[in-house]
């Protein structure tokens, strides 16, 4: 008895309750931005921090958003992306992503230029290379909060030890072409008995040191464009592969004589065969490699080189037409065409992209800064990190980008950019000694891919 | 009316107990095996490239896998080529451990322990530490072979060595067949070997009469086991070499997981999948039907 008169109690109470006078309308539910990291960089704990920091400065000067990090595996991440567009349920933007990562998803991502416009936002301040390689056939899909410009590192020492001059700092140089490279590599490529690669009784049996560490971790389109080759490798509408033209030919045989012929080069592999090994993915911290051309994110590495050895940079060489080419990686975000929010994302990302909030990202990403203004920053801190590199030569190679860029979209994009990796490997492994045979099978394996592409493209 | 006392029924309650302890399993087998399994063979037969609907194109995907696709064959005979090494030299390393180790050495416990515990350390252990191994300029194999006066390869980094290495690499858990050969050698009755001897038996007259025949169910049972296993080879290849160089390594199943995860194809990883299952159920069926000619079970006697 006593149970059921307090059961009936209760139900009274919650019925009253229910049926009360309205409650006042409350403030509206702030509006919440999810952003997706794991297409490149940005899931180290020290990165993850940084997010974290920056989304709680963002959410205490927005009441009327929420922003959100949501960080995955970078090996994951295409797998994680695709389950959340099938199940819909995808984030409103992804960042930091590279052109390769806005490639992988080609079309799901806003053409960002409406919102560009209606701000009037002022988009000079950004590098125009590095805004030209987000920008596809008229749609801005993202603006570069970092770039990663390649330059040619190199190990004062092994200079020194050999009596060799330096690579030129500035870029265009009279005479610093990669024929100039490959005799300055060959005086430092050594076998066991100290003898050069120029000398007639080198024993290329017995190297104990290499000139030149090649392209290693670098994309072979960017390579074929300093040879002049098609740097698309494909038709304007492309459905037809080009591949095979002298550019490409030039550019694989040079790789393929760097270790066959001149043996200045160490045989690597671009794949991951080889990032486990000791010596992948660093050749210049083996301290037995004198050149390197790579990009600027090779910045984790500089701990371990001050440890070892006096190291600087230098200017990308012209090819042997005259073409100067350093290749960039770039950070942007891309905001998801599902998103429900796609203004309030907006808005999330011009607070990003302001100065202070950029130079923060871009330190913890090892990038940098996408903003021309904040040049002198940067500049001012790797100076201090490092005073004996001319680290000037980072910011003058971001005009010497790339267009397009070696990253950017084409059909069956992972299938072609796999075919890709895999006649670098045949020419950097010492797999094959015909660069033009590899260009020639590289070609028709693509035209393969990407005549099934456009068969059933659309459909 | 008489009943046979060992035929009983069970009742209700023992039938609803049974499901109770049986409903995990089933629940998994059904919604984590045999629903996959339902849905792949669907996938099989559409273009189902995520994040887009699977669209119904009959079997067009079986078709262009032997027809169009020169990498879908070249990983097959990857594969074939893996296999094909790794099976029979792995039976046969395998029991002449066994039968070493089977004999009155010194230390055998020792011995049999120490060559079985590579079969208990992980694929992605054991390929991580034979990357170190297999490194060309500062790896101990390539350090040993400039001991003895010779080069070493390139090894993992070279199109025409890595597959070599990956083979040297799954000998190395070859004491996990190793145990079970070991295991049927004990079984096998001395007095068997006691009446060879009376009769005059050589030591090889008593390999081929008396264990051969003995231990060919044991023999049977790792060769099944060993073509399924190399079938399936997939975590220690994508650790050491994911596949490359140059495609040198790209057994199937590297093949299967670009396809689907790489490349997000899931219908036509669907009907590589289901290629390869036909295809170890195919060799599975050969071996069975060949093991009646040399499988003996228990006292039985042929030809």
């Amino acid at each position: 008895m006593k149970v059921s008169i307090l059961l009936s109690s209760v139900l009274s109470l919650v019925l009253l309750a229910s049926c009360g006078a309205p409650a006042p309308a409350g403030p509206a539910e702030p509006v919440k931005i999810t952003i997706f990291v794991g297409f490149g960089t940005g899931g180290d704990p020290a990165q993850v921090e940084v997010h974290r920091k920056l989304a709680e400065a963002f959410n205490a000067a927005h009441p009327g958003i929420q922003v959100s990090f949501q960080t995955v595996l970078n090996a994951d991440h295409v797998t994680k992306f695709t389950t959340m567009l099938a199940s819909d349920t995808v984030p409103d933007i992804v960042m930091p992503v590279g052109v390769q990562g806005v490639a992988e998803f080609f079309d799901e991502w806003i053409d960002l230029t409406p919102y560009i416009q209606a701000d009037k936002y002022d988009t000079s301040d950004f590098y125009g290379p590095a805004k030209e390689a987000h920008t596809y056939a008229g749609r801005v899909i993202g603006l570069p909060i970092g770039v990663y410009p390649q330059v040619v590192f190199y190990n004062k020492d092994l200079f020194d030890r050999s009596g060799v001059s330096y690579p030129p700092k500035k870029f265009a140089t009279p005479g610093w072409t990669y024929d100039a490279l490959v005799q300055m590599a060959k005086k430092l490529t050594l076998d066991k008995k100290g003898k050069n690669a120029a000398d007639p009784e080198f024993d290329g049996k017995s190297i104990v040191q290499y000139g030149f560490g090649g392209w290693e971790g670098g994309e072979l389109r960017g390579v074929v464009g300093k040879f002049d080759g098609n740097m698309r490798g494909f038709s304007d509408d492309y459905k037809k592969v080009i591949m095979n033209d002298a550019g490409w030919k030039a550019a694989l045989q040079f790789m393929a004589d760097s270790s066959l012929v001149w043996k200045i080069t160490p045989k690597f592999s671009s794949t991951a065969a080889v990032t486990g090994t000791f010596t992948a993915g660093d050749p210049l911290g083996t301290n037995k490699v004198a050149l390197w051309e790579c990009y600027s994110w090779a910045s984790y590495l500089y701990e371990n080189w001050n440890k070892n050895f006096t190291w600087n940079v230098a200017a990308v060489p012209a090819g042997p037409h005259g073409t100067i080419i350093a290749q960039a990686n770039d950070d942007t975000f891309a905001i998801s065409k599902h998103s429900k929010h796609p203004k309030e994302a907006w808005e999330v990302m011009k607070w990003l992209l302001d100065p202070p909030q950029m130079a923060q990202l871009t330190k913890s990403y090892g990038a940098i800064p996408g903003r021309k203004s904040l040049a002198d920053g940067w500049l001012s801190e790797m100076k201090a990190s490092n005073p004996n590199v001319d680290w000037d030569v980072f910011i003058e190679s971001n005009n010497y980008a790339e267009k397009p860029n070696a990253e950017s979209w084409n059909p069956a994009y992972r299938q072609v950019w796999d075919e890709m990796q895999k006649a670098m490997d045949q020419v950097t492994s010492g797999g094959a000694a015909d660069g033009a045979a590899v260009a020639e099978a590289l070609n028709a394996k693509v035209q393969g891919y990407t005549d099934e592409y456009w068969k059933t493209a659309g459909k | 009316m008489k009943t046979n006392p060992m035929k009983t029924t069970p009742s209700k309650t023992d039938t609803w107990w049974a499901l109770f302890f049986l409903g995990p399993w089933l629940i998994g087998f059904l919604v984590f095996t045999l629903g996959p399994m339902a849905a792949s063979l669907w996938f099989s037969v559409t273009r189902f490239t995520l994040p887009a609907a699977p669209v119904f194109v009959g079997f067009d995907n079986y078709g262009k896998l032997f027809t169009a696709d020169p990498r879908f064959l070249g990983s097959l005979g990857v594969t074939f080529l893996y296999a094909g090494v790794t099976v029979p030299a792995g039976l046969i390393l395998g029991f002449a451990l066994a039968y070493f180790l089977n004999l009155k050495i010194p230390f055998a416990r020792f011995w049999r322990t120490l060559y079985y515990m590579p079969a208990v350390v992980t694929p992605v252990i054991t390929g991580t530490l034979f990357i170190g191994l297999f490194d060309p300029r500062h790896g101990l194999i390539n350090y040993l072979l400039a001991q003895t006066g010779v080069a070493g390869p390139d090894w993992l980094l070279d199109p025409r060595y890595a597959m070599y290495a990956v083979m040297l690499i799954s000998l190395w858990g070859v004491g996990g067949g190793m145990i079970i050969y070991l295991a049927g050698l004990q079984s096998i009755s001395t007095e068997l070997y006691e009446a060879a001897d009376l009769d005059g038996a050589s030591p090889t007259h008593r390999l081929w009469k008396i264990t051969l025949p003995l231990m060919s169910p044991i023999i049977f049972y790792n060769l099944v086991v060993g073509i399924i296993g190399t079938f399936q080879l997939f975590t220690q290849v994508w650790v050491l070499t994911k596949g490359g160089p140059a495609s040198s390594t790209e057994v199937f199943n590297i093949y299967l997981y670009k396809t689907a995860f790489e490349y997000q194809n899931m219908g036509y990883a669907s009907a590589q999948a289901w290629v390869l299952f036909l295809l170890i159920l195919a060799l599975t069926a050969l071996v069975f039907k060949s093991s009646s000619t040399w499988v003996y079970y228990e006292n039985e006697v042929k030809g």
